[in-house]
Parts: structure tokens; sequence; C-alpha cells
């Protein structure tokens, strides 16, 4: 099920708050919480209803073996445990996101291959994984409580795309929440600047990226090569962002606070700011996860190490995002980059001007874009001899022959959009009384516009929920 | 002031948060409390998905209920049984709730409307710097409206090799059936629609638009035998004068021109044919305001075409429908004004009769001479004419007909013309193949 459905807003949504406002008492509430969690995820593939609860049960009964082993001085146990927890949960990972991509690649065929895969399954093995690590390492202690965990994993809002989050963030909240007005109110407004984003421009961006990636390449021109990537852009920004706001609103009118996973990553000045801005939850997964292990356990190299680890971290990000070698390869090139920008590079950025900054960022970002979006790698010739112009300005299929021309106010738009112009003005509009009786206006307009968007035109299926 | 700012903010909180909570249950409070089922939307041409209902017998699962409560298992589950496999319908019909909630969703239309409304106030700002004298009439269909006045036409089609492969194929189809049947005439008439004219407006911006291209490549290697004649658009104010201008289909001028263009085209080859129809006339039916497929598909605001028929006395005739002999169309309702004032009806299909694979023709007149006309729904308005100089014509729509042969076709009907007539689908589409 989808945030941004017709079912969800108003079949599902409506009932899962009833429900949990109605019941007096924290535990009652955690308990339905977790009922229209897991209604909420069996409602896409029943079946992975019970990998999920397997899930669940399994690492809630590792975390407390690595607590009890911990408890009792046994830290080479508790190592251990943790060490097969992992590696559970990555071969679940790897069972069915990669198997795939492994056979194809070697040229084999498997009959036990998985057919698809299980939504979400990228965020909350992950999730997994640094609750054990986290125990381990006495960040945090094990919960008892098998609905605090299994809410933990399954909390329906994040449970498709994240953000994901680490137990700690969300052990308070878990064992004690209220809901103020304040939450209501903030997490309502954030979920529909999330809808409106997700309707409003991702999908209309939708529109376009798909029209120009959908057609040969040989017959692209620069103007709709770039057209369609920088819509691309758009698409995934105001896609992702727009399903995080979705996720983090929902959670704050259910007493959570989920972190946040993006600051404006277009307005970046280098590749290593622009990743401490796009997906954040992610980031710091791999940093706490991978990249400082590796450092530690590469402490007494002196060479490259740094670089060499980014590389690492950004091809297994890339590889996170798909069984497929254009992520590969998408990974790879931001590791060099960023590896680039850790020896020299990054130094020289801040000399340059600030313009000059962020366009070598957005240059990189957006072309980035292109391995991410053509997954079939033989094609990239194709695309990126459009995009240079090798195909010359204007190619036989144009903005008009695709009926994209419409969109490019709205791109104008969302660009806008991408930039913290929006939440300045917003701001300065709530300063004064009636700003702010008229920006909850624009919020009960842009809800009211969504659903009439969605009712006409659909939705288009969530980008990172395949990942 | 700084109190007074915060009860602003706490009221329009808490007024935001109300209306939020009403629009968000009120659609559920609808479903529930005022249910509606089965319902047609005009608009749309479809039937709405309604939500799956539960229907449950509670007798039978108390009954199943005292049964294993008296420790009769089997008799119990029997009872059960049928009532689990509903349970489990209903929850797994997850698609028609999806479904469901959208088609029933209080208020969809003026809400659908209202997007398209925005959407065209894009298109507008989107094109107002631009030269273009027809701008998108919607942002998901390939549909063009003139900046000045509401007349609806499709965006061109392209020429490309794939289209040329298609052509080849159709070529060297028709040679086969003529080879097979050397005894019968075979005929194509081309209706030329503004698809695929030059006089498209947006054709320039199209560098693969097809401007006749696929016309001339198939009058360049069509068989030497093939009787052909085409009915062409000479400039766009054809286009206004022979379609309808919120359909994709040729208007009753356009129909009449092509029913003197085919009996032009087999009058050479058909000695004693009877003369040509007279017309009296086009008779405008009163208060039928036809809003037809490109209306309904892009909800551009509606300037209706007047729906009218050629007024033309034909010999008696009567018609069988898939093998059952049914009148086609209701004509004579329209003439005592008696059809559908629905926004969006349909009309033209309602007064010609809708598209089946076969309808027969049979006329009572001095001729023995059978013919078959392929063609899709443009024939609608036409073949009844060509068919009055015949004594059976059988009607065609490859569309909705299963197995078929033309050559047992052909042999089974004494058929002396097959005329195949269509615009660029119907002749040169691969999709419209003939099976020998």
């Amino acid at each position: 099920m989808q945030l941004s459905s017709i079912h969800f807003l108003f079949l599902f949504l409506p009932i899962a708050l009833i429900l949990y406002f109605l019941l007096p008492f924290q535990r009652w509430r955690n308990l339905i919480l977790l009922g229209v969690s897991l209604a909420f995820y069996a409602w896409g593939y029943p079946a992975y209803l019970l990998l999920l609860l397997g899930v669940i049960l399994i690492n809630w009964g590792l975390a407390l073996g690595i607590g009890t082993c911990r408890a009792g001085q046994k830290a080479g146990w508790a190592k251990a445990v943790m060490i097969f927890g992992i590696i559970a949960n990555l071969a679940l990972l790897a069972f069915y996101k990669y198997t795939g991509f492994i056979t194809a690649n070697l040229g084999v065929t498997w009959n036990l291959t998985p057919k698809t895969l299980p939504l979400g399954i990228s965020f909350f093995t992950f999730s997994a994984v640094s609750y054990l690590v986290d125990i381990y390492n006495e960040i945090t202690p094990p919960s008892r409580n098998l609905i605090h965990f299994a809410l933990y994993v399954a909390l329906f809002p994040k449970i498709l795309q994240g953000p994901i989050t680490r137990y700690e963030q969300v052990e308070s909240d878990l064992a004690q929440r209220e809901t103020t007005l304040e939450d209501l109110a903030d997490g309502s407004r954030r979920f529909i600047i999330g809808l409106a984003k997700k309707i409003l421009i991702a999908d209309q961006m939708a529109v376009i990226a798909n029209s120009v990636f959908g057609v040969k390449f040989n017959l692209l021109g620069m103007d709709l090569a770039w057209y369609g990537l920088i819509a691309y852009t758009l698409q995934i920004y105001f896609d992702f962002s727009g399903y995080t706001d979705m996720a983090i609103g929902l959670g704050r009118i259910f007493g959570f606070h989920l972190p946040e996973n993006f600051n404006y990553p277009y307005i970046s000045r280098s590749i290593s700011d622009f990743w401490r801005r796009w997906h954040m939850t992610l980031t710091a997964w791999f940093r706490s996860y991978v990249f400082y292990p590796l450092e530690f356990a590469r402490k007494r190299e002196k060479f490259l190490r740094q670089q060499s680890n980014l590389f690492i971290v950004f091809i297994l990000t890339g590889l996170w995002h798909g069984a497929s070698w254009n992520f590969v390869i998408w990974g790879g090139y931001f590791g060099l980059i960023l590896a680039l920008e850790a020896s020299f590079l990054g130094k020289r950025l801040k000399k340059l001007p600030v313009f000059l900054q962020h366009f070598y960022s957005l240059l990189l970002i957006v072309l980035g874009w292109a391995f991410f979006r053509v997954e079939n790698v033989g094609q990239w010739g194709a695309f990126f001899k459009a995009l240079v112009g090798l195909n010359g300005w204007t190619g036989l299929e144009n903005a008009r022959t695709l009926n994209v021309l419409l969109f490019y106010p709205l791109m104008l738009v969302a660009i806008v959009g991408c930039t913290p112009l929006v939440d300045r003005l917003s701001q300065k509009l709530q300063t004064s009384q009636w700003g702010l009786a008229a920006a909850r206006l624009v919020f009960l307009a842009l809800f009211l516009l969504s659903v009439a968007f969605i009712l006409t035109n659909g939705y288009q299926p969530l980008l990172y929920a395949q990942f | 002031m700084h109190n007074s700012k915060e009860m602003i903010k706490k009221i329009s909180d808490i007024l935001l948060l109300f209306v939020l909570a009403g629009l968000l249950v009120s659609p559920l409070v609808v479903w529930i409390v005022h249910p509606e089922r089965n319902q047609y939307s005009f608009l749309e041409g479809r039937r709405l998905i309604d939500f799956p209902t539960l229907n449950l017998d509670f007798q039978s699962i108390t009954t199943a209920a005292k049964r294993t409560i008296q420790g009769r298992f089997a008799e119990s589950r029997e009872l059960i049984q049928p009532q689990l496999s509903a349970l489990n319908e209903f929850l797994s019909s997850r698609k028609k709730y999806e479904k469901g909630s959208a088609d029933h969703f209080p208020f969809r239309l003026t809400l659908i409307q209202a997007t398209n409304s925005i959407e065209r106030a894009v298109i507008l700002a989107a094109y107002d710097p631009l030269p273009d004298k027809a701008i998108p009439a919607s942002a998901r269909r390939n549909l063009l409206v003139l900046r000045d006045q509401p007349v609806l036409f499709t965006a061109p089609t392209i020429f490309d090799n794939a289209v040329k492969k298609s052509i080849d194929k159709r070529i060297e189809n028709f040679n086969q059936l003529m080879v097979e049947n050397p005894n019968v005439n075979f005929h194509a008439y081309y209706i030329d629609r503004i698809i695929s004219s030059p006089f498209n407006m947006d054709g320039a911006y199209y560098p693969l638009a097809d401007n006749e291209q696929a016309l001339q490549y198939f009058e360049a290697h069509k068989p030497a035998h093939l009787i052909f004649a085409k009915q062409m658009l000479t400039s766009f104010d054809d286009y206004l004068k022979y379609f309808y201008h919120t359909d994709h289909h040729w208007n009753e001028q356009g129909a009449w021109k092509g029913y003197l263009g085919v009996y032009d085209m087999i009058a050479p080859n058909y000695s004693g044919i009877s003369p040509k129809l007279t017309l009296k006339g086009f008779v405008t039916v009163p208060g039928a305001n036809f809003c037809g497929s490109y209306a309904r598909s892009s909800l551009y605001p509606c300037t209706p075409d007047p729906f009218r028929y050629p007024d033309v006395e034909l010999p008696p005739y009567k018609t069988v429908v898939d093998g059952k002999p049914k009148v086609l169309g209701t004509q004579e309702k329209f003439r005592k004004g008696i059809f559908s004032k629905e926004p969006y009806a349909d009309l033209r299909t309602a007064y010609w009769g809708g598209n089946f694979g076969v309808v027969q023709y049979k006329f009572e007149n001095n001729t023995t001479r059978n013919a078959i006309i392929i063609s899709d729904s443009y024939a609608k308005s036409l073949d009844v004419f060509i068919a009055a100089h015949f004594h059976n014509v059988y009607s065609l729509d490859l569309r909705y007909i299963g197995k078929y042969s033309l050559n047992k076709l052909i042999n089974e009907f004494k058929i002396k013309d097959v005329i195949i007539l269509g615009s660029q689908e119907v002749l040169f589409s691969t999709s419209w193949l003939i099976t020998p």
C-alpha cells in the first residue's frame, strides 16, 4: 500500500487513526499500531508478512542473546551472536535482492531465485542490523518488549522507504509518548507537504522522465536529453523526500519523532556535502556500520586508506539501491569523486567562487542520475551521446512530440522548491497572524489538490520502494 | 501580541485538524452509509468498480458453532467452509478496494474536472510565449486543440521503418488474398485523417510526422490489381467540414462523401450497379449535442457538435448482427427525439449502432451480387448505403471476430467484391491483417 493512494488516505488511515486514538493506554495503542502496521505491510503481498514476522522474532531473540552474553561478561559469545545475526539479515537481503543478479551474471539458472522483492526489505534488514550492532556496542539495551521491537521494525509510515532509524532514536517514543495538538498539527502539515511533493511535483516530473527515457536514445537531441534528465533529478528528489515527509508527518501524528532524511541536497557545494544532505539516514548507517569499522580495521594502513574505504562504502551504497551494474557503477562513480575530494579536490573546491562550487556539484549529481535511471549499461553510450549534443540540439523526438513541453512551468516551480526559498517564504508568511491562518488554508488546498490529482491521474509507484 | 499570535496559531491548527479529519473520514462514512453499486460513468465510458461485498450466512456460522460445541466437527466444517471462502475472497480483493475507493470517491468527477482545468491553465501558461496554433488539450493525451476555437484533433502520427515493415506485410497479405481469389474484386478505400495529413497544425514540430508518407509508400508498392481510391483532406478546413470537432470519427458529410467515393470506386467493375442514392439533405436532430471521444477522454470543455444524419431513401432491408436478426442503431428513436441527454453520451454509436463482428445487410433489390466490407467504426455511418447496391453485404470488424477465414466466407457467401475501408490503421497496420 502506498501512502499516496486513495485507499490508504481514506480507508486505511482514518480507520488506523480512529482505532489508535480511541484506546486510552500506551500499551494498547502500541498493539493496535503494530496490528495496522502488519496489515499495511500485508496489503501488498500477504505472503511476505511471515517473512517480516520471522525477521522480527529472530532479531529480537538474537538481541536478547547478545544482551545476555554482554551481561554475563561473555563478549566473545556476544560478538559471535551479533555476527551471526548480521550474516543472517544480509543473507536474507542477498537472497531476495541479489540472487537474480548473481545467477544472471554467472550465466546459471536457479529454480529458487525469488520472483519478487519483499517490500521494504532493504530498509527493515538494515534497521535490524543496526539494532544488533548497537546492542553489542552497548549503545542501547535490548528490548525485552517484543511489541516495541516489532514496532521499531514494522512501523507502517517508515517500513517501505525509511527513514532508516536506529533503535535509540525511537526507544523513548516506543515506551512513552504523547501526541499533543502541536504534534497533530505539525504532523498533518508535514504529511500534506510530502503528499503534495509526491503527487503535484514528482509524479508530474515522472511524466517527462518516463517519456524521455522511454524513447530510443538515438532519437533524442541534446535539448530533450537534458530536459528528461533534469526532470528525473527533480522526480527522484521530490518522490523520495515527499515520502519521507509523509512518513515523518505520520510518525509525528502517532507521537514518533523520526529522523530527517534530506537537507536540500541540490544546493550542495561538493559531493561530500551532497551525501551529508541526501538520504541522510542511509549515509549515517553506512558511516556507522561500514565506514568507521573499516577505518578502524585498517587504521595501520596509511596509503589512500580513507579514499579506498569511501570507494568501498559507495560501491556498497550503489549495490544497496539495486541489484544491477548501473547501481554499482553509480555508487563507484560517487565513491571515486568522494575519494578525489578527500584527497585534494575538496580543498581546491573551497577556493572557488560559491556559484562554481554549486555548478560542479549539481552537474555531477545530475550526471550521476543518468547512471541511476538508465538501468541498461549498454544504453549509456547512446544517452550520453545525446546529452553532449552529438545527435544535435534537437532530435527526431522533441518535447512536443512527447507532449511534455507543457510541464516546464512546473519544472521551474520544482527547481525553486529544491532550495530553502519556499521554506523561508512560508516562515515569513507565518510571522503575521493572518499569514499564519492563510498558511493553513494553503495546506488544505494542497491536500485537496493532491487528492484531485490522484483521482485523475492515479499515482506513480514510489521510486525508492523498489530498492 | 505574542499571546494573541499563539492563540490564532492554536485556533487555526484546531480548525485545520478539524477540517482535515472531516475530509479524511467523510468518504468512509459515505461508503458505509450510502454505498452505490453498478454505476456507469458516461464520462469515462466504463462501469465503475465496486467495493467487494461480504456475504456471510450468519445462521450457518451459528449452527457451525453449535455443532462444534456438540463435537460434530465434520458437519461444522461443512457449514463453515463456504463462509471462510467468502471471507477469504472478501479480504483478498485488494484491487477492488483500491479501485473502488477511487471510483466511488465523493465528488470524484468534480475533482477530476478541477484537475483538468488546472492542467489546462498550466498548458496555457506553458504555450503562451510560443507560436503554436494548436496546443495540447490535455496533459495526458496526445490531443490538440486550436488556440482560437474548440476544435479537437489528434497529434500527428509518425512514419518510420516499423510502419514501412507493417505496410509491406499488409501488401503481402493483399497479394495472397488476391492470388487465392482471382475472381473477386478487391477494393481498398483510404480515409485520410488529420493524424496523417500534412495539414495537421502540429506537423511542423514532428520531424517524423507521417504527412501521407505511409500512403505514398503503400501506393507505390500496392498490388497492381488492387482497386484503390482515397478520400483526401485538401486543407485543415476539410477537417473542420468532414470530421467531428469533439470525436475521432468523420461526421455525416465525411461519411456521405465516403459513400460517393466508394460508389465511384466499385462502379467501373460492377456493371448494372444501381444508381447512386439521392441525398435529400442532412437532418439535424434537435437537442442532440454530441460531445465525442476526444471531448470525453480529455474532458476538454465541450462545444458540442450538432448531430446530423443524411436523409436518404433506401430500399427495404434487414440486418443480422453476429448471426441474429437485429435492428442496428436507434435511428427511429432519434427521429422521435428519444436519445440520451447525458453529457458525453456516445450519440453516434447510439444512432448507427455499436461495433460488432459481423453485420449482414439483406436488401430486397434486383441484384444477386454480394460483398464483404472490412472496416472499423468509420463504416457504421455508410456501409448501409454501400450495401443498398448489393443483395447481401457482410460488414466485418476484425477486432470483434474470433477465428475466421476470408476465403471460406467468400465461397460460402458467394462474394464478388471485398471492400476494405478505413484510415491508416485498417489499411496499413498489421493488427488488421486479414486471415485468408
